[in-house]
């Protein structure tokens, strides 16, 4: 896929004059979008799991539910943080290297 | 895009330039003013059986002393106040990007970060007052001493996340809210105004109200939380 990508980044760069910073700009939005794209998998499989974990504790024991939604927020907000690191690493590299 | 800009101004102090953002300071100052007011509306007219907004403010600091007492025992009653007022600080400041005008100051990563490092110097200075600086030390070099970089840089990166997730919320929600409406103008030109009007207040009460209180409520557990790990012994 690369070679497809610098190929057709050099038959473009033929027609059109392209310099550095129209490159940099276009990698990093790329680069961003695929941090986003990637990052998100990780904390989506993990909450998904504390949540479905949870609501199976609280169908059985729905004395506990309070606690158990505590928990799970917690643990979500924890699970989120890869997440979050790396948006945080797509913004940079929208708003600083672009 | 609004939400993406800060009203970035700079001020000399002994010959260095430093650069604040001043809607934040604004927006900061405005917060602090409503949750005092808040709290001293709340709190006329007490009664022994609570009624109308006594129960609100009853069953909100009982639920954090039950937290606080779970996780730190009888010593941590003492952070009541400063927990319940960092969540009502974090939930107003996050609420009110709603109101149309406003922003909220917890979209600047400066915020977020002082409020985490706050949170980091109360945990620390709670740590060594309970263990002993000793003791307190020598946490950093359990369970080997080779871990003592390892240990640093959990400290470190533990304020860093704690910070980070506060910001990141708020600031993607931001962009959300403020990207969608112009996304449908782009693809249904004038027809889209109408799926705007209805499509807002959903990204408004989501994006601003939901994920704006459950931010908070995580901020404010999460510091309880960074509190009795660094305590115990």
């Amino acid at each position: 896929m690369g070679l497809i990508i610098t190929q057709m980044a050099a038959e473009v760069a033929q027609t059109v004059a392209i310099d550095a910073n129209t490159i940099i700009r276009v990698a990093a939005l790329l680069g961003a979008g695929l941090c986003m794209g990637l990052g998100a998998i990780g904390p989506g499989i993990g909450e998904g799991i504390v949540g479905g974990k949870a609501c199976e504790a609280m169908a059985r024991q729905p004395q506990m539910q309070g606690v158990l939604l505590r928990t799970m927020l917690l643990a979500d907000a924890i699970a989120e943080t890869t997440g979050i690191y790396s948006l945080v690493i797509a913004l940079l590299l929208i708003f600083v290297v672009s | 895009m609004r939400e993406t800009t800060f009203l970035e101004k700079s001020v000399n102090i002994f010959g260095k330039s430093f650069s604040y953002n001043l809607d934040t300071l604004i927006f900061l100052g405005i917060v602090a003013l409503v949750v005092f007011l808040l709290c001293l509306w709340l709190r006329r007219g007490l009664k022994f059986f609570p009624v109308g907004r006594q129960v609100v403010l009853e069953s909100l600091l009982n639920w954090f002393d039950d937290v606080l007492q779970e996780s730190l025992g009888e010593r941590g009653r003492v952070f009541l106040g400063f927990i319940v007022t960092l969540f009502l600080f974090v939930l107003i400041s996050n609420w009110m990007g709603i109101i149309p005008g406003f922003l909220s100051p917890t979209r600047d990563i400066n915020v977020c970060l002082g409020l985490s490092i706050v949170v980091l110097i109360i945990a620390h200075t709670n740590a060594i007052r309970i263990k002993g600086f000793k003791k307190y030390l020598k946490h950093y070099i359990e369970p080997y001493w080779w871990l003592f970089p390892s240990n640093i840089f959990s400290e470190i990166s533990k304020t860093l996340s704690h910070g980070m997730r506060l910001f990141g919320n708020i600031f993607a929600g931001g962009i959300v809210i403020s990207l969608i409406p112009s996304l449908i103008l782009t693809l249904f030109k004038l027809w889209g105004i109408p799926l705007v009007v209805v499509s807002n207040p959903i990204l408004q009460a989501f994006f601003g109200i939901f994920i704006g209180g459950v931010q908070a409520f995580v901020f404010a557990i999460l510091a309880i939380a960074y509190i009795s790990v660094l305590a115990h012994e």
